[in-house]
């Protein structure tokens, strides 16, 4: 629970940050002062709509007085479970959220918008409680590739469907230790894949501790953590959306052996303190850091306290990513106002929407990214971080042809909210079982695949 | 007749309606715009291979431990008459397991029979093994086996009743004819003890269908497949929000259980004239 209870609170402070869209996540005071610019609408839009969401983000509620100013003649009721991170210790947890929302879903008195984004989405589509939103995205008034990242869009289909549109997503990216880069000197050109997946990484790993220092290492905790860093249920094993089971499978059995024995003989840790990991994760907005010919550090002293060298996407061992998806909205089945919830959420994949929308995700609409990368850019100005030696466009053209690169690599979304809570305690208990020496290899894949294929074909 | 108007409006809320409701839900496609689709969720649920896994090892469950149950409370039960002293005593504890509560039972049973628990070790004086019970087909029996302690003592109070209440007349007639042992049972208690036998048996398939509790708080709600029952299946899709399995299977599982306890009550009831 420890480490999903992690993910939620990484994933309310992505999304609060996503969607307190247009601000710096530092300043507070900005946040509440900045307002948004928007033309009137030509369509004459009337009607309530309400949302059910159980985290308050500041950017949806923006959208939505962004919204009801454009077409004065709507009202939106943003229907939050908790207001403040502090109630989620009071009882106010996701669980609660969901079983509330299940009765009301089943009573069929649930809001006209769900936000997606904490909640089992496949569970409501197979129960049929979520609206079919393909005839308004493919239909006329639609969204397309040309004017959007539909890749991302698409991560959310179940059976050639759409039950659910992401407003913003993000790319994991990871890059290497600046000092292991030079002192192993390293080589980017020596890596010919556009992303990091294990095997790449321990090329790098081993190349460092053989021409460097033996003590470095891969940043991925230990046991179940490290397994799920590199493999995790939601990449190979589970198909959640499919109900198809792939656990007791050699493949998986190695995969469990080989990050035992990564951990054992220390290429796999769980320490930040002296700096020894070779690899960190990104933040969102330091991904335009990719390039390192494009900017030069402002502190040369900090430099090699830094993780930019070779950032690259983060990928599966087969070679895919899994995006993060931000604000993923769905009309419940039941709504009677289909036509406006339709219009709110085209409104906030709207260029004139995401264009505001700040650095903190990737836009959805493409016409959105240059916006994008220049509050990423002009973030890096005022932390003082670094001083770009090319011009906005430059950084803006090759960063449009990259991200159309990785986005070809990605099969799928990460999310901790598709965990099934079943499904996940099962996972945790006896993987761990098996880190712990408790258990064999074969045993715990013979328990999971019986176990979960169960659970997913009730 | 209008005295009978508070009792069947009672029944009408509160069972009739929501019986009736219950099963054109189950003609229905989804709680969401329903449609009409007939048997359609019948079928599907009797070709589901998880729902007939939970009710394969539902009905193993139910033949072998109910007579199991019954017979060793009945062996318990003679023993308790047969004894001169000490009977009190005997009756308050076999009447204990059905006092404790039922997490305190899941709990003890649990670490029990864990892997590398108290009955492994007991075990090992015997014979080496590296069992992990609960995850294995054992797990039926772990099963079984609490389900006849726990309701062990319900049985034999009845049993215990039934067989103080033959008059002794019987047993000294067959005394003085010769009668003994296997004979004296097989003539004299066994057709006397049957009335009770049918309501033991009719009441320990009732709870044999409660010893979801304990199983639910050993095993979780996806225990080995040895031991998924029907309950587990009926509790999971109903926390899947599936209301059209749910209702479906309810209802597969009341006409089950109408079956079954009709075809009880005529073997008993034949039982009786046969004997009388």
């Amino acid at each position: 629970m420890k480490i999903k209870r992690l993910a939620w609170m990484s994933t309310m402070i992505i999304s609060s940050l996503v969607v307190g869209c247009g601000q710096s996540s530092t300043n507070m005071e900005e946040r509440t002062e900045k307002t948004y610019e928007v033309i009137p609408g030509e369509k004459n839009l009337e009607g309530t709509i309400s949302i059910s969401t159980y985290w308050c983000q500041q950017g949806l509620q923006d959208a939505a007085k962004a919204f009801e100013k454009k077409y004065p003649g709507t009202h939106i009721e943003i229907n939050s479970y908790i207001k403040d991170f502090n109630e989620m210790d009071e009882g106010k947890t996701v669980e609660q959220y969901i079983k509330n929302l299940n009765t009301a879903m089943m009573s069929g008195e649930a809001e006209d918008l769900v936000v997606l984004d904490d909640i089992p989405i496949y569970k409501y589509i197979q129960s049929g409680y979520l609206a079919d939103l393909t005839p308004m995205i493919t239909g006329e008034d639609g969204l397309n590739n040309e004017a959007y990242y539909m890749k991302a869009i698409d991560t959310l289909k179940y059976e050639d469907a759409y039950y659910g549109i992401p407003i913003g997503f993000d790319i994991p990216f990871q890059a290497i230790n600046e000092t292991a880069f030079k002192k192993a000197r390293l080589d980017e050109k020596e890596w010919t894949k556009d992303y990091w997946n294990l095997e790449e990484q321990l090329k790098v790993v081993d190349k460092v501790r053989q021409q460097y220092d033996k003590e470095y290492f891969l940043l991925a905790g230990e046991g179940i953590n490290a397994f799920d860093y590199y493999y995790g249920w939601n990449t190979e094993y589970i198909d959640l959306a499919n109900k198809k089971v792939s656990i007791d499978t050699p493949e998986f059995v190695e995969a469990l052996k080989q990050i035992k024995g990564l951990v054992d003989q220390g290429y796999i840790k769980d320490d930040y303190e002296d700096n020894k990991h070779v690899f960190d994760g990104l933040a969102v907005n330091e991904a335009p850091l990719y390039n390192r010919d494009f900017f030069k550090f402002n502190d040369v002293e900090q430099e090699d306290y830094n993780w930019c060298r070779a950032i690259k996407p983060k990928a599966t061992n087969g070679g895919k990513i899994k995006i993060n998806l931000s604000l993923v909205l769905g009309i419940t089945e039941a709504s009677t106002n289909k036509a406006l919830c339709w219009e709110f959420i085209k409104f906030m994949a709207s260029e004139e929407w995401q264009s505001q929308m700040g650095d903190t995700c990737i836009p959805i609409n493409r016409a959105a990214i240059k916006p994008y990368i220049k509050g990423l850019m002009d973030n890096a100005k005022r932390w003082n971080t670094c001083t770009y030696v090319v011009s906005e466009e430059e950084v803006y053209e090759d960063y449009a042809k990259r991200l159309e690169g990785w986005l070809s690599h990605v099969d799928g979304y990460s999310d901790s909210a598709q965990i099934d809570e079943a499904v996940w305690t099962s996972w945790q208990e006896e993987i761990e079982a098996y880190f712990k020496g408790e258990k064999e290899a074969e045993e715990v894949a013979k328990i999971l695949q019986n176990k979960i294929s169960v659970m997913l074909n009730e | 007749m209008l005295f009978l108007i508070p009792s069947l409006l009672g029944m009408g809320i509160f069972y009739v309606i929501p019986l009736v409701g219950t099963f054109l839900s189950t003609l229905m496609s989804g709680v969401i715009n329903p449609t009409f689709v007939g048997l359609k969720n019948y079928q599907e649920l009797i070709t589901n291979p998880i729902f007939r896994l939970g009710l394969k090892n539902t009905l193993i469950f139910i033949s072998m431990a109910v007579p199991i149950g019954i017979l060793v409370s009945l062996v318990i039960a003679l023993g308790i008459k047969k004894l001169s002293t000490h009977k009190r005593l005997l009756q308050c504890i076999v009447l204990i397991p059905l006092v404790i509560p039922t997490a305190s039972v899941a709990f003890f049973w649990k670490k029990f029979f864990e892997k590398n628990g108290p009955f492994t070790q007991l075990l090992s004086y015997f014979v080496s093994t590296d069992v992990d019970w609960l995850q294995s087909n054992w797990g039926l029996f772990i099963m079984v086996f609490i389900y006849v302690w726990k309701n062990l003592g319900y049985n034999t109070i009845l049993f215990t009743a039934a067989l103080y209440n033959i008059p002794d007349s019987y047993y000294e007639s067959a005394a003085l004819d010769g009668g003994s042992g296997w004979r004296v049972f097989r003539y004299i208690t066994l057709p006397c003890i049957l009335p009770t036998g049918g309501i033991v048996m009719i009441m320990s398939i009732m709870n044999s269908f409660k010893v979801f509790k304990e199983i639910y708080l050993i095993a979780d709600a996806y225990p080995h497949e040895s031991m998924y029952l029907l309950q587990h299946y009926m509790n999971n899709v109903f926390n899947k929000l599936d209301y059209q399995k749910l209702t479906t299977a309810a209802y597969i599982f009341l006409v089950l259980v109408i079956i079954g306890k009709k075809g009880f009550q005529f073997m008993v009831r034949r039982g009786c004239n046969s004997e009388g």
